[in-house]
């Protein structure tokens, strides 16, 4: 395993843990709100799909690195 | 150190949304809901859609570490396409469970449970793909997602 890999690797887990820091803090909040409101909900949508288009993004640059298409 | 980083963040993530998520219960169809019905259910949205976020994210890092990984002769190359191929399926069936639910706001009461099932079921078929590949950051990455994931099951959601 090379040492760019390896940074690489490291950088991965770094963001891992910074990502689920926002999420443990969103749910925190949440808790300590009381209930969420129809914003919340809008909110929580929003992020979700954002995050499932970073998703497709990254998958489709691997399909059509391997040839295998979208 | 990539195995504890990975590791210890599952636990902290489990351990600590655990306590935030106590109140989720399966949701209930029923008609004509009461205000503190529709707030309920809406807590259990938000707190779902969290969980579901948060396991998208590690899906989509473990598919960066895996082109690596693959682009390094570390990785064979039908198990990268077999995984991008689930994750492309997993942001398919998420992005309509996003619809569903916002498309069911505005004081309806909506099936969360049969909604987030559908959700982890293709999860389920991405991390089977995820964990067979028999390598260590993979494997890891792989416990993170369903440590978020298990988080939906503990209060009843799915």
């Amino acid at each position: 395993m090379n040492l760019k890999l390896i940074l690489s690797l490291l950088s991965n887990a770094s963001s891992i843990a910074a990502q689920a820091e926002r999420g443990i803090t969103a749910l925190r909040s949440l808790a300590e709100a009381g209930g969420a409101s129809q914003a919340d909900v809008q909110q929580a949508i929003a992020a979700g799909r954002a995050e499932s288009q970073k998703l497709h993004d990254v998958a489709d640059g691997i399909l059509n690195r391997l040839g295998g298409g979208q | 150190m990539i195995r504890l980083k990975l590791s210890a963040l599952a636990l902290v993530a489990a351990l600590t949304l655990a306590g935030a998520c106590e109140s989720i219960g399966p949701a209930v169809v029923t008609v004509n809901p009461t205000a503190e019905q529709v707030a309920l259910d809406r807590d259990r949205a938000v707190k779902g859609l969290t969980a579901i976020t948060a396991g998208l994210a590690i899906v989509r890092q473990s598919l960066e570490v895996a082109d690596e990984l693959e682009k390094n002769g570390a990785l064979q190359t039908d198990v990268l396409r077999r995984m991008a191929e689930g994750g492309k399926s997993l942001a398919v069936v998420t992005d309509r469970a996003f619809d569903f639910i916002e498309a069911a706001a505005g004081g309806e009461r909506i099936n969360l449970q049969t909604t987030y099932q559908a959700v982890l079921l293709e999860f389920d078929k991405f991390l089977a793909i995820q964990e067979g590949a028999g390598h260590g950051t993979l494997t890891q990455l792989a416990k993170a997602i369903r440590a978020v994931l298990a988080l939906m099951t503990i209060g009843g959601i799915s």
